[in-house]
């Protein structure tokens, strides 16, 4: 009893202290800096607390060590920095498509298609993409770069779009509405007991079609059996939307192009093709092309896939031939492709993408289904001409394709098991056990110390054309200052990152277009590198001001300068 | 008569408790931020082609259209297209469902095997070590997070000694004819082992210690005190006179333990890649695939709510003075 009365009594003082104490505590921060800003610096002129949205850690370390590394970085040249987690749907309907971020990181996958730096030039940067719901999430507005997109995007003359898209990545590396920080080293792996030849591509991996057309078995195992921790969901090509869909129906469909393992246009069905003028492409069929279910694949069938997505409006296939106006069969085994205005990644970002229907199975579908029904319909089994054939799906489980043996490219395998896995550390241990023989996965560091004593598995390596950008909002101060995101941008530590958030392996971004995108990139650009005096002094030329406690101001009659000429 | 009017009294309870939770979850996943165009990002739709995609799904309509829409559809039996799968979200909920519930059913059993046994054992050896001993690791058991668990055992029996697999249903690479052939063989038994175990050392604890509780109510009674006097052995004792009477509680908390192990079951099917419900309802709201998430939780619901109606008639069954209130 007396020992409870003691503690009582202690646990009152300690209650009773610690209200005091807070109260104490709290007393003079209250005060002191309002009364000595009051006498320098305007309250109103404050710099706003920037919002920096990162993932969790576990959905995505990278975005969540990076953005509190920036944050840390910011707050020390004197902006506030609060820090919000959230889930990537809600990161992505609100800054991606809804544009009301202040800053946030998103990792752009480098897919083939985006070997022509269309997509990070145009799409990204373009002021007409700036719109809700447009891939413009900066807001970037500016004239002079606006002309040079548009000669860009409708010059059919590459050599000419390369100069422009020189020109565009200098401007995008001074003015930066939203600069790449690092590109990724994909590592991956595969039993270099049982297959050669694994080929690597620019952006893919070794999700790349050149992979699978190329692996060569070494054993009698010919069916390559590949882990990967996403799973496949629709394999209908008109309403296809994951990556993993897509990789998956490019082996079973073909188009009329394909881009190859360097980013140049390779006719596939495609005998011959011929850019007739601007707007006007003619296109020879190959002989002989065969579906998996053995009827022949004709000009009847590249025509009707093309005026199909049209008049069902699929969403996949219309937003890579929207400059398409008609297809037109001029011969037994020739097309015409016209275009509706000059758009000059027609080619490698429309017709490589579109993999051509049978006219027979769709037509019949589309009658029974109709145009709702037709897009939603499963597409089982999946009937292409492509170099492998559907053989079964049971979703979750596992996912078969054999090889197409009369195919003009014909697999070196028999085939492919694809195993969806729940988790990387599944995929290191089936590696190791030798369930599976490939992965598309990225290796992390601690995996691949996981894996470096089995003898049987090599690693393959390749930079990733794509790159973790930090989204900025130039619909706000005060990132509408070109002067404030290139001080904002040189606090970024992207050494730091690469070493500690990426375990060394990345490459540290400079311009939008990769390095290792040899044809695209410029390599004649400011490079802006992490220096925070630098930035102080960007910050102090064009007049902002900082308190006694280190706080930022605007400077004194501020006009926002937008870019830097 | 007052039995078949209480029942049916608590059927349009449940009918009337369902239709608010469907109407919650429709509204929940449509208040949450995000749609299901924004999880594509990456395969580069454009702006048209995103809201060629709403169209599709029916999302470009004001929400309130929208849950009329549902509500008639509904009451005609047909929950919605999957966003994720194209094909109708019951259909796709149901592969799954069979799946959780063979691994349910199976560790379930399992675990109620092992409480009902060890309980009764520790609470007839009472206040001895084997009783302490016992009683700490069952706690134990049941505090160590599931996946943790899983993958001691994985390391254990999967990566050290490899006798037992190390996820997924079957072996890759097997063809089946049909739905039995896939489950009605030595290498499905192999692949169920390990993630029933989990699941059922975990679940395991709950009628263990209940067991025992009520065991030691049990024994304390004055027939067995006469069996004792009787001359009867032991064994035949625990076994016929206490252990009987002493399961009562534990049946009741076997109803509770089913409702729990269907949502449970999440963390089991990813650490053993079990193609189950758990792990497709976690993708179904990231993913804000909504017919596929509302049907989903909307079948757990009814599956809740049905044990409820059960235990309910049940207990007015027992004890009539339930069904007077």
């Amino acid at each position: 009893m007396k020992i409870k009365k003691i503690l009582v009594v202690l646990l009152v003082c300690v209650m009773v202290f610690s209200i005091v104490a807070c109260e104490k505590a709290s007393e003079p921060t209250d005060n002191q800096p309002v009364q000595e800003e009051s006498v320098v610096l305007n309250e109103a002129d404050k710099i706003p607390a920037l919002e920096m949205w990162i993932t969790s850690q576990t959905y995505d370390p990278v975005r969540y060590e990076a953005g509190i590394m920036i944050a840390d970085s910011w707050k020390e040249l004197g902006f506030d920095v609060n820090i919000t987690t959230m889930e990537w749907a809600t990161m992505s309907a609100e800054g991606m498509a809804g544009h009301k971020h202040d800053a946030f990181m998103i990792q752009w996958g480098g897919k083939s298609e985006r070997i022509d730096p269309f997509h990070w030039l145009y799409t990204m940067h373009y002021s007409g993409e700036g719109e809700e719901g447009g891939y413009n999430v900066a807001g970037y507005n500016n004239p002079k770069y606006d002309a040079l997109a548009e000669e860009f995007a409708t010059n059919m003359d590459t050599s000419v779009r390369i100069e422009k898209s020189a020109e565009m990545q200098k401007i995008l590396a001074s003015d930066v509405p939203q600069p790449p920080i690092a590109h990724r080293i994909l590592t991956q792996v595969y039993n270099k007991d049982k297959y050669d030849n694994v080929t690597p591509a620019m952006g893919e991996g070794l999700y790349s079609f050149w992979n699978w057309i190329n692996v060569t078995p070494k054993t009698d195992d010919k069916i390559i059996k590949f882990g990967s921790v996403l799973d496949i969901k629709l394999l209908n090509p008109l309403t296809t939307k994951t990556g993993q869909d897509i990789y998956m129906l490019n082996l079973i469909y073909d188009p009329l192009v394909r881009v190859d393992i360097k980013g140049q246009v390779v006719p596939w069905l495609a005998e011959s093709y011929d850019v007739i003028d601007d707007t006007t492409i003619d296109v020879t069929l190959r002989d002989n092309v065969k579906f998996h279910d053995g009827k022949p694949l004709t000009v009847e069938d590249v025509k009707f896939t093309f005026d199909f997505a049209k008049e069902v409006s699929s969403p996949y296939y219309l937003s890579k031939i929207k400059a398409l106006d008609s297809v037109e069969i001029i011969a037994e085994n020739e097309l015409r492709f016209k275009l509706s205005e000059p758009f000059a990644p027609f080619i490698s970002n429309g017709l490589a993408l579109v993999g051509i229907l049978p006219k027979h199975i769709w037509e019949k579908e589309y009658e029974e289904r109709g145009m709702e029904g037709i897009l939603s319909w499963e597409n089982l089994p999946t009937i292409g001409s492509g170099p492998f054939m559907f053989d079964y799906w049971r979703p979750n489980e596992e996912f078969m394709l054999t090889s197409n043996k009369e195919h003009f490219s014909a697999p070196k395998t028999d085939g492919i098991l694809r195993i969806p896995f729940t988790q990387s550390f599944g995929v290191v241990q089936s590696l190791k056990s030798g369930e599976i023989d490939i992965t598309g996965n990225n290796m992390l560091p601690l995996e691949l110390e996981e894996i470096a004593n089995a003898e049987h598995l090599q690693t393959v390596e390749i930079a990733d054309q794509g790159s973790y950008f930090l989204h900025y909002n130039m619909r706000k101060a005060p990132f509408n200052d070109v002067h404030a995101r290139r001080a904002l941008t040189m606090a970024i530590p992207k050494q730091a990152i690469v070493d500690v958030v990426f375990g060394g392996r990345a490459l540290k971004a400079y311009s939008v277009v990769a390095e290792i995108n040899e044809t695209w990139h410029n390599s004649d650009i400011e490079k802006i590198d992490y220096n925070m005096n630098n930035a102080k002094k960007e910050l102090e030329d064009a007049g902002f001001r900082w308190d006694e406690n280190g706080k930022l101001y605007f400077p004194e009659n501020y006009v926002p300068q937008e870019y830097l000429d | 008569m007052r039995l078949l009017k209480y029942i049916t009294k608590r059927i349009l309870v449940m009918l009337l408790t369902l239709f608010v939770l469907v109407t919650i979850l429709f509204f929940l996943f449509r208040v949450v931020p995000g749609d299901p165009v924004s999880m594509f990002i990456d395969s580069g739709l454009d702006r048209e082609s995103q809201e060629l995609l709403l169209k599709h799904y029916g999302l470009d309509k004001p929400i309130g259209q929208q849950y009329i829409i549902y509500i008639k559809n509904l009451l005609k039996g047909d929950f919605g297209n999957s966003f994720q799968y194209g094909k109708s979200a019951l259909e796709v909920i149901a592969e799954r469902f069979c799946n959780t519930m063979i691994l349910m059913v199976t560790s379930l059993i399992i675990a109620f095997f092992i409480g009902i046994t060890a309980g009764a054992a520790l609470a007839w050896k009472r206040n001895t070590k084997f009783d302490m001993i016992g009683t700490i690791i069952a706690l134990i058991v049941r505090c160590a997070p599931i996946f943790w668990t899983g993958m001691i055992l994985l390391s254990i029996f999967a990566f050290k000694l490899k006798i037992l697999p190390l996820g997924g249903m079957n072996t890759p690479g097997m063809r089946f004819d049909n739905l039995l052939e896939k489950y009605l063989n030595f290498d499905f038994l192999k692949h169920l082992i390990l993630p029933a175990v989990t699941a059922a050392l975990y679940s395991a604890a709950t009628p263990l210690l209940v067991m025992r509780t009520s065991m030691l109510e049990v024994i304390k009674e004055d027939y067995i005190e006469l069996a004792r006097a009787k001359g009867l052995k032991e064994k035949r004792i625990m076994r016929k006179h206490a252990m009987r009477t002493a399961l009562l509680p534990v049946v009741t908390i076997f109803a509770v333990q089913a409702g729990f192990a269907i949502g449970g079951s999440v963390l089991i099917e990813t650490v053993f890649r079990w193609p189950g419900m758990g792990r497709e309802i976690v993708l179904a709201v990231s993913f804000r695939d909504y017919p596929l998430a509302q049907t989903a939780f909307l079948l757990i619901g009814v599956m809740t709510a049905l044990f409820n109606l059960i235990a309910d008639i049940l207990y007015a069954y027992l004890d009539p003075r339930v069904a007077l209130d």
